[in-house]
């Protein structure tokens, strides 16, 4: 065809053919249209509306998948318009599919740590897999595995199941000591430098996450700490008995292997200031958290043996002995007062009380450490806040006011309300551990407020190029949300150094909120695996060594075991995902009660699964059964919003024509139609792509083995519909696309056997082929070499059935070889 | 295949006969019902079973199992009376024309019919379609070989094409579909006893041959005649043959009359099976050699259609497991062999020097796409379409057959003819796809019945059904359907456990010895 036609394509000057399409026509220049319902090996079906393009002259948008180019066109495909209207369409087609994108554990978790993959890859043993999953997210997981107070644990559907999730965090943590334990904490892969330097100041959780995900990108990190050691909060701020130095220490080395230059014993403000930072690196990010105890704002706040609780507890983590005395009054009823108290009683005090304003209910720590807490003769004096702090020169006593719950806050808890009522405790200090702030004495002003930092959603400060992540940017929260600020900084650095503005990742999903015990009946029953109980006195008796010692291996194996895989396995492939999150689109725009087609089908088959609920009706697998497995097994039944894809009068796709070769599954956009074999998880980051050709029947079809980087092991089978090397040009049948699993099987034979007394025995290889060697050469020269045969396979290759034939008639003298080309 | 892949898109008609193409290479069938949907290609269907095909086919024949050979030659009989015939092509290409036509002549529309069954006017509109083209392609596989008279039927078709010129161009030819993965390269490869790899007869052209071996093995060529399949098994039988090494095969489920198979096994003094799985025959092995998988090893497969492809190893084998080319490489240095290869692209280095046919395939020229064979260059592009320039003996010889009664026909005491083949779903012994989602969705043996014989029989779906030769029987579950015609019943062999080949007879086709499974005398009854 003359490619005759000339187009003005986003202001560059192109030329088509007649009758091409404008989507052919970006194509071939590199402009990618998204699309749902167009696939160039398929009829044309024009329902999905993204592949609107903008042309000059013309009133409304136009589809680019039916559009054909002509003399002259000017074509945008990229306005504000456009943009506008495929979100649009997008937001509509989302309330039409009732998708359950990231499970609830992963969206439960702030760094989106890809719960599913590495607890299921735990479940099977695949510990090293599971390891290196968790790093895609979660650095650190030994450490966090031990102090994160698991928000995915809450949100685990197996509650509904066992009214226990499964465990999580202790799985976590026993992949994070496994990578320790072998010495093996994970792949550092080769750095592809790109040039560009990123100061980071803060070495906590915060700020190391954000230096392992930026160094992955390529940049040369250097790492600021005002302390001598790197681990910021969660070194300085979380006690021995929680959190043993040697793994976090262990975990923190492992990141600084990939390549990072570290500057401790360097405060900001005094041994380097912000602008010689912004001067020599090309952006900066502050993490340096939140060490400032908030005053309780109570008389006598400055008398000696009032302690900060952080600051208390930074002493205790630096080794150095803090009297307290005998008497202790912590302040507060977090995570934070929980350690001080118990760090208080493991610094020689005998009593320890804990005053909180609220009752227990509202506790803001974890039930475990409050638990633990009171296990080890903590008293908490609940509704009560002081008002006084007394003494001579020293703390003596803390009055305090009895509080009653009035209405709720903006926190949603019950207001603390004075009694006027008042009691006093004799103590001999008091530590406060009501909040904690950051110091901003190092920061130009238009930086902050005095209690916050000032940044936009995506970390960026007012000045241009320095960001802030972790407690810094959010306030005291927990260890893991710091790495997730951390790597969504280190994204948003990413983004303004490569494209010039910072920019948070977003990311779409679709969330099933709607579920409860009822959707999980046909669940069996399976109780959470815990670790052994060690009783609060023989804690107290070895106060800073660790006592949780984890799961153990079968536990683990066990408790992986009760995931549901719950998500969309779909997950990362879904092309309406991608779309929603490149074109940012919101889900939750238009209601599914009011837009979504009614009583559509879930139903599983032997091989795949039919999620009719996800389905967005862009019709293409109704057009690759006709049109490429030449079936029509299925199409569109019933009409409006009724409208459903199925097999004709309700049957169900094992009583109609189907013939499972599974290419509507492959094209299928979203996962409404998903493999079997994938396990129910979603596709392992990691996959490599491996071309060969199907080892059935004699056709010789091209098929792409997808491999798992992450075990080694065969994660699907696909074709490559554009595939210059393909005989099949996409087609398969059945057993091409669903039929390598027995590769996996477990009972492969592994080891030469040797028969002996009738059974066999395991053998070396030498052993093996020395024994059938001195065999046959045997019955070669005792009986001529004909009284030995050989049977050679279609199945294996030419290489192995030319060798076979080869040793038949040039080592064993004979001709007696055949194979079964007539079965 | 003497014509490729894209020469089925230049069909005006394509005959098939003998081949589930659906099921069996489901991608052919594809493409078939694909030309025939858009108008392109008219089908027409010869099979005993109303196989799925015959749902599109635009002329059914479905004649009477074992009657290929009347039913080709009453084809012929019409197209030569017609004067449908090429004569340009016979008179240029073929010999001995005179004596098929003589032959055929006696198969008249009515003899044949009486034979086959199938109605004299289908016949003739078969005939005359197939005849006038202008392009027609015949596709057949075991429904055509696996007959005592295989061979007969084999060369019948071959005479059909030839005598209306269809072969040589693109849409026509003799297509045979071959069922395994590799089985054309196996027989490329010489793993046939009469002959060297790239089919030098050893018996025809000794002298080559041997020149050929010293040359390249630097060794002596064996010329006393090799032992085929079922003579091996004979042999064994009989104490001649003592050692057998088997690889990547399961004969105790493949091969005919399995009691039969099992005590020539058991007879053999030493044998060796190198596998993937402890099969039925591993069972029997004094040792067994644990293989990789076709996923876990390099290597190159040839398709029905010639073309010489790359597998490519995607993982690690398990355990101990080794390539099969790696294990007989070591076989042959602990036999005191001086061999030197360390990859598959070093045997197949060898074999572009052995073998003619593939002189001018490698490793690097594959990467780049598959090549058909005939490929004798390094600059050769590979040959799609066989005889496209006249055949390389210079003529083609008619070569006509009588029609044979079967071995074996339905009597009073076994009254049903029960034919064997593969489903959809499972793959030959099914010791690679029982191990696969299709183990739950077909999990056992099924015989197909005709609705008219389960109703006398008192059969309903999924009833336990009794099927019994003279050598033995065999029980699954009933599906009544009427792709089987009365009278006749379908039993897939992939059941280890149920082995259809209890049924099937020890009688062979002659010339190739391929065993005649797809006719048996059998009873049926309810288990």
């Amino acid at each position: 065809m003359d490619r005759d036609v000339k187009v003005i394509l986003n202001g560059k000057e192109v030329f088509g053919y007649r009758g091409q399409k404008i989507l052919e026509l970006c194509a071939e220049n590199g402009i990618e249209i998204p699309t749902l319902c167009y696939d160039p090996h398929l009829t044309l079906h024009g329902g999905c509306s993204l592949c609107l393009v903008e042309v000059k002259g013309a009133k409304n948008l136009v589809r680019a998948c039916a559009m054909p180019i002509n003399n002259g066109m000017e074509i945008q495909t990229m306005t504000d318009r456009v943009f506008g209207a495929r979100q649009l369409a997008l937001q509509l087609l989302f309330s039409d599919h009732v998708g359950d994108c990231r499970p609830p554990c992963q969206l439960a978790c702030p760094a989106r740590g890809d719960v599913k993959g590495y607890v299921n890859y735990a479940a099977e043993g695949e510990f090293r897999a599971s390891l290196e999953a968790l790093h895609e997210n979660i650095t650190l997981p030994a450490s966090i595995g031990r102090i994160c107070p698991a928000p995915c644990e809450e949100k685990c559907r197996r509650n509904f199941v066992d009214e226990e999730p499964v465990s999580i965090r202790e799985i976590k943590r026993f992949i994070g000591d496994w990578g320790i334990k072998t010495g093996d904490l994970g792949t550092i892969p080769e750095i592809k430098e790109n040039g560009k330097k990123v100061a980071i100041v803060g070495g906590g959780p915060g700020g190391l996450s954000a230096a392992y995900y930026l160094r992955r990108m390529g940049y040369a990190i250097t790492l600021f700490d005002k302390e001598s050691a790197l681990g910021g909060m969660m070194r300085f701020g979380i006690p021995d008995y929680r959190l043993p130095q040697p793994v976090l220490q262990k975990e923190v080395d492992w990141i600084i292997d990939h390549g990072i230059e570290t500057r401790l014993g360097m405060t900001l403000g005094k041994d380097v200031t912000l602008d010689e930072l912004r001067k020599d690196y090309d952006s900066v990010l502050l993490a340096f958290g939140c060490w400032k105890s908030l005053p309780m704002r109570v008389p006598g706040e400055d008398l000696k043996g009032v302690l900060g609780g952080i600051n208390f507890l930074y002493e205790v983590n630096n080794g150095r002995k803090v009297d307290v005395g005998d008497k202790v009054a912590v302040i507060g009823g977090g995570n934070t007062a929980m350690d001080a108290a118990r760090c208080a009683l493991r610094s020689g005090a005998h009593k320890v009380y804990v005053v909180y304003r609220r009752t227990r209910d509202e506790m803001p720590a974890e039930k475990l450490e409050i638990d633990e807490a009171m296990e080890e003769d903590v008293e908490f004096i609940f509704l009560a806040a002081p008002v006084a702090v007394e003494g001579d020169g020293k703390v003596e006593r803390l009055i305090c006011e009895k509080m009653e719950l009035g209405e709720p806050d903006a926190s949603g808890r019950r207001r603390p309300v004075p009694t006027g009522e008042q009691f006093t405790l004799e103590v001999d200090s008091v530590i406060a551990a009501i909040g904690q702030g950051a110091d901003f004495s190092a920061l130009p002003k238009e930086m902050h407020d005095g209690r916050r930092i000032a940044t936009d959603k995506h970390f960026a400060t007012p000045l241009e190029g320095v960001f802030a992540c972790g407690d810094l940017n959010t306030g005291p929260d927990i260890a893991v949300g710091a790495i997730a600020e951390g790597h969504w900084a280190a994204e948003s650095i990413n983004h303004f150094l490569m494209e010039g503005v910072p920019h948070r990742p977003f990311e779409c999903d679709v969330v099933r909120v709607d579920l409860g015990p009822e959707d999980f009946l046909d669940q069996e029953k399976q109780p959470q695996e815990h670790p052994v109980h060690c009783p609060g006195n023989v804690r107290l008796a070895r106060p800073f060594e660790e006592y949780n010692l984890g799961l153990t291996e079968e536990q683990v194996l066990r408790d992986g075991s009760r995931c549901m895989k719950c998500g969309c396995p779909d997950v990362h492939e879904c092309k309406l995902r991608r779309y929603g999150t490149e074109y940012e689109a919101d889900p939750e725009t238009f209601s599914k009660e009011e837009y979504s087609r009614p009583h559509r089908t879930v139903e599983a088959n032997k091989y795949y699964l039919r999620d009719m609920d996800k389905c967005i009706a862009c019709g293409i697998c109704v057009r690759t059964c006709s049109q490429q497995a030449i079936y029509s097994a299925i199409d569109f039944q019933r009409r409006g919003m009724d409208t459903l894809i199925a097999p004709a009068m309700d049957r169900s796709i094992e009583d109609s024509t189907c013939v499972f070769c599974g290419q509507c599954v492959e094209l299928c956009p979203t996962g409404a139609l998903t493999e079997n074999s994938v396990h129910g998880i979603s596709r392992p980051s990691k996959t490599r792509v491996v071309k060969t050709i199907c080892p059935y029947c004699g056709v010789g079809c091209e098929l792409d083995i997808h491999v798992d980087e992450l075990t080694g092991k065969i994660w699907n089978v696909k074709t490559d519909y554009d595939s210059t090397t393909s005989m099949n040009a996409g087609r398969c049948c059945v057993k091409g696309r669903f039929g390598w699993s027995f590769v996996h099987s477990d009972d492969r034979l592994k080891k030469p056997l040797i028969k002996e007394k009738g059974a066999f025995r395991e053998a070396s290889w030498d052993e093996a082929l020395g024994l059938v060697a001195e065999k046959f050469t045997g019955f070669r020269d005792s009986s001529g070499p004909d009284s030995v045969a050989f049977f050679s396979s279609a199945r294996c290759t030419n290489e192995e059935n030319y060798l076979l034939q080869r040793f038949a008639r040039e080592v064993m003298g004979t001709n007696n070889i055949d194979h079964c080309a007539h079965l | 295949m003497t014509n490729d892949y894209e020469s089925i898109k230049h069909a005006d008609v394509a005959l098939v006969i003998g081949s589930n193409t659906t099921e069996n290479h489901p991608v052919i069938g594809s493409w078939l019902k694909e030309q025939q949907k858009k108008g392109r290609t008219k089908l027409i269907v010869c099979d005993p079973r109303s196989i799925e095909l015959n749902d599109y086919a635009d002329i059914k024949v479905r004649h009477r199992s074992g009657s290929d050979v009347a039913l080709l030659n009453g084809l012929m009989n019409i197209i030569i009376a017609e004067g449908l015939h090429d004569k340009e092509f016979i008179d240029k290409n073929v010999e001995k024309f005179d004596e098929l036509k003589a032959l055929v002549a006696e198969y008249t529309p009515a003899k044949v019919s009486a034979i086959t069954g199938v109605p004299e006017d289908t016949l003739k509109e078969a005939a005359r379609l197939y005849a006038r083209g202008p392009n027609s392609a015949i596709f057949y596989t075991m429904g055509i070989t696996q007959h005592q008279y295989g061979t007969n039927n084999v060369k019948t078709v071959a005479d059909l094409a030839l005598l209306c010129g269809m072969l040589g161009r693109p849409g026509t030819g003799v297509n045979p579909l071959r069922g395994q993965n590799n089985v054309q390269g196996a027989c490329d490869m010489g793993c046939l006893p009469a002959s060297l790899p790239g089919y030098l007869d050893i018996a025809k052209n000794t002298e080559k041959a041997a020149e050929k071996v010293r040359q390249i093995w630097k060794a002596e060529l064996p010329t006393s005649p090799g032992r085929t399949i079922v003579k091996v098994t004979d042999g064994l039988a009989k104490g001649e043959v003592k050692g057998l090494f088997i690889m990547g095969e399961n004969p105790m489920v493949s091969d005919p009359n399995t009691n039969h198979v099992k005590d020539a096994l058991e007879k053999a003094e030493f044998l060796v099976v190198q596998d993937i799985f402890m099969t039925e025959t591993a069972q029997l092995a004094d040792v067994v050699l644990p293989a990789a998988c076709w996923a876990e090893k390099d290597g190159t497969f040839t398709n029905t259609c010639r073309a010489v492809q790359r597998i490519r190893k995607a993982v690690e084998a398990p355990g101990d497991a080794r390539s099969d080319w790696e294990i007989i490489v070591d076989l042959a240095k602990a036999c005191g062999a001086d061999w030197d290869f360390h990859s598959p692209e070093d045997v197949m280095e060898e074999i572009s020097r052995f073998v003619p046919q593939y002189g001018g395939i490698t490793y690097d020229r594959l990467d780049q796409g598959p090549l058909m064979w005939p490929c004798p260059d390094k600059d050769h592009p590979g040959t799609p379409n066989l005889y496209t320039t006249g055949f390389p003996r210079g003529k083609a010889t008619f070569v006509p057959y009588e029609w044979n009664q079967p071995h074996e026909w339905p009597d009073a005491e076994y009254p049903f003819l029960a034919t064997t083949g593969r489903t959809l779903y499972h793959y030959h012994t099914g010791s690679m796809t029982r191990r696969t989602p299709s183990a739950e969705y077909i999990k056992s043996l099924y015989v197909e019945v005709n609705p008219e014989d389960a109703a006398a029989i008192g059969l309903k779906e999924g009833d336990d059904v009794r099927v019994t030769s003279r050598r033995g029987s065999v029980v699954g579950e009933t599906r009544i359907t009427d792709r089987v015609s009365p009278r006749m019943v379908f039993v897939p062999f992939h059941f280890g456990e149920q082995p259809a080949n209890v049924l099937t007879a020890s009688v062979w086709d002659d010339t190739s010895e391929t065993p005649a499974y797809k006719i048996n005398a059998v009873k049926v009854e309810k288990a």
